[in-house]
């Protein structure tokens, strides 16, 4: 476990001095940016007497500052968990650490926590963000909205786990695609699963079956403001389990090619 | 050969480049023993690199076997008491020299009390006890290649495998390789040194092998070359292949031909024999000298004019 840690300490490091540091500032200033006109809006709203509007608005801005940040994290799970090999094999670092006495599933897994650690570090901070600006705004915030956030980690462990585990079998820009395509697959495919031809149904079905499962919009909303009638959170609870266990077998397949690989560095 | 630290018994590795199957390395043997200093030499391309690798187990072999310390290449327990640097030693540059050694040393195993006293050692051994807290980014390709042999030593390996190490060094640098190979030599360690520097090789090693598109072509104590040699070279004029196969039934064969003159090399307690048996034959004998054969001269006989890089 020692050595797990090692490698991911230094891939945190190794993503900071990769300069991801100022995408995010790029984001947060982004973010200030494109929060002028709303707050200004809720501010006439406030002062105009519309309170339900004004906190719809309060709303829609955490929703916003955090979604940005969820976002930000996703990408980076998919972009730094594909380069996760390749960035050390094209830096031929990963010679110098594989002469050490350490498994081949350490190595990788080490590699994948660094990147898993950053991006869930993203995550934080756009939820400390959006609570941030909620107390400022003297904005209640529901459970629901803890709900959702619960629900944006998981998906980032699941592009995280897929990016990783398909790095080690196809090139990076191919993993990075598959890992950000294999969750939207099923709702790509559904409506082709009832199709005439015999081939488009059961391709399209066993696609659907073998791509993470969709979480239906319908299940907990996608306004953490909004109520949801009667919300299934058992169904929620096992589709978020399901997500986490995909990572994990997408990790764990990843380990047992990778143990096998060759190590080939670019000349 | 019992106590062969790596042995390598029938290595084939083919790569697929477009389309095309090429062969890295074939059939190669080795059995280094323990203790000893080997130098793996042969010119760019000629697949030192690829063995080494194999030694690893960063690559698998097509055919054939590798075994460190008798466990298999590339397990574990084959690494634990293995100390590598490649031709650049290619690190983290956000490290400072401290904690890059302590990143590798814990990968190898010590302890945080063993690194706090080996660092500082091992950095001032080799010239770097200033820039201990230092980026690496701020460092010098020297200083780089000098930090990579304290990430190779730190642990104190039995085996260290050099790939080129002095690649960047300047004369100061080389000579400090030199002494701490001889050092690892004294402390009872065994050296894999893959060089192109011919007189580095014949100051530090024991044997040496040499390498020619995959193939060994040379593997000869290095005791054999120079003032050191205990060899005879004879020049036998009208030289014609009656000769040459009845000598070679007794064994000899000549090292070089030229317009029918041979040059028959013999080891000193077999001239005398050989010189009386070319009188027998009626051969014209001529000069009769000490066999001053450098490493360079059978470097350019067995491998020389082969380089691809």
């Amino acid at each position: 476990m020692a050595d797990v840690l090692l490698i991911a300490g230094t891939t945190v490091r190794e993503v900071r001095h990769r300069r991801v540091l100022w995408v995010l500032v790029l984001v947060g200033g982004l973010l200030l940016a494109l929060m002028v006109a709303p707050m200004a809006m809720m501010q006439m709203a406030r002062e105009s007497g519309e309170g339900g509007f004004a906190k719809r608005m309060s709303f829609q801005m955490v929703d916003m500052v955090v979604g940005a940040f969820v976002f930000a994290a996703s990408v980076f799970a998919v972009f730094l968990g594909a380069t996760v090999v390749s960035t050390e094999a094209k830096t031929r670092t990963i010679v110098t650490v594989l002469a050490h006495p350490i498994e081949r599933w350490q190595f990788l897994v080490g590699r994948w926590l660094g990147v898993q650690l950053f991006s869930l570090l993203v995550v934080a901070v756009g939820v400390a963000c959006g609570v941030a600006l909620a107390w400022w705004l003297d904005l209640p915030l529901p459970n629901r909205f803890w709900v959702l956030q619960l629900e944006a980690i998981v998906d980032v462990i699941l592009f995280c786990g897929l990016s990783v585990g398909l790095a080690t079998v196809v090139p990076p820009p191919a993993a990075g695609v598959g890992a950000f395509f294999l969750p939207v697959l099923p709702g790509m495919v559904e409506s082709l699963m009832g199709h005439p031809s015999i081939f488009v149904r059961w391709s399209t079905t066993l696609l659907y079956h073998l791509a993470p499962a969709r979480m239906p919009e319908s299940l907990m909303g996608t306004e953490f403001w909004s109520d949801v009638r009667n919300p299934n959170y058992g169904l929620f609870a096992g589709i978020l389990a399901e997500h986490a266990l995909y990572a994990a077998v997408a990790l764990v397949l990843g380990c047992m090619v990778f143990a096998r690989r060759e190590i080939r560095l670019g000349s | 050969m019992a106590d062969a630290v790596i042995r390598i018994e029938g290595l084939w590795k083919t790569f697929a480049r477009r389309r095309q199957r090429v062969i890295a390395l074939r059939d190669v043997h080795l059995a280094v023993q323990r203790g000893s200093v080997v130098a793996f030499v042969g010119p760019n391309g000629a697949g030192k690199t690829t063995t080494i690798y194999a030694m690893l187990g960063l690559l698998a072999p097509t055919r054939g076997s590798i075994t460190i310390f008798g466990e298999p290449a590339g397990s574990v327990a084959a690494r634990r008491q293995l100390g590598f640097l490649s031709e650049i030693f290619y690190t983290y540059p956000f490290h400072t020299a401290r904690s890059a050694l302590r990143f590798y040393g814990r990968l190898a195993g010590l302890t945080e009390s063993t690194l706090a006293e080996r660092i500082p050692q091992k950095l001032a051994r080799l010239g770097l006890a200033d820039a201990i807290d230092r980026r690496l980014g701020t460092f010098s390709k020297g200083m780089i290649q000098r930090l990579g042999l304290a990430q190779a030593l730190v642990h104190e390996p039995e085996l260290l495998i050099l790939d080129e190490p002095t690649t960047g060094l300047d004369p100061e640098g080389r000579r400090l390789v030199a002494e701490l190979i001889l050092a690892e030599k004294a402390r009872g360690a065994t050296v894999f040194l893959s060089s192109h520097i011919l007189s580095d090789v014949e100051r530090t090693c024991d044997h040496v092998v040499m390498i020619r598109r995959g193939e060994i072509v040379v593997s000869e104590p290095i005791a054999r070359f120079g003032r050191g040699a205990d060899e005879w070279e004879i020049e036998v004029a009208g030289w014609h292949p009656g000769l040459a196969a009845t000598l070679a039934e007794a064994g000899a064969a000549p090292a070089a031909e030229h317009d029918g003159v041979a040059w028959l090399r013999v080891a000193t307690p077999h001239k005398q024999a050989l010189l009386r048996r070319l009188v027998d034959l009626g051969a014209e004998v001529g000069t009769v000298r000490r066999s001053m054969q450098s490493l360079e001269d059978l470097y350019m006989q067995h491998v020389g004019g082969t380089s691809s890089g």
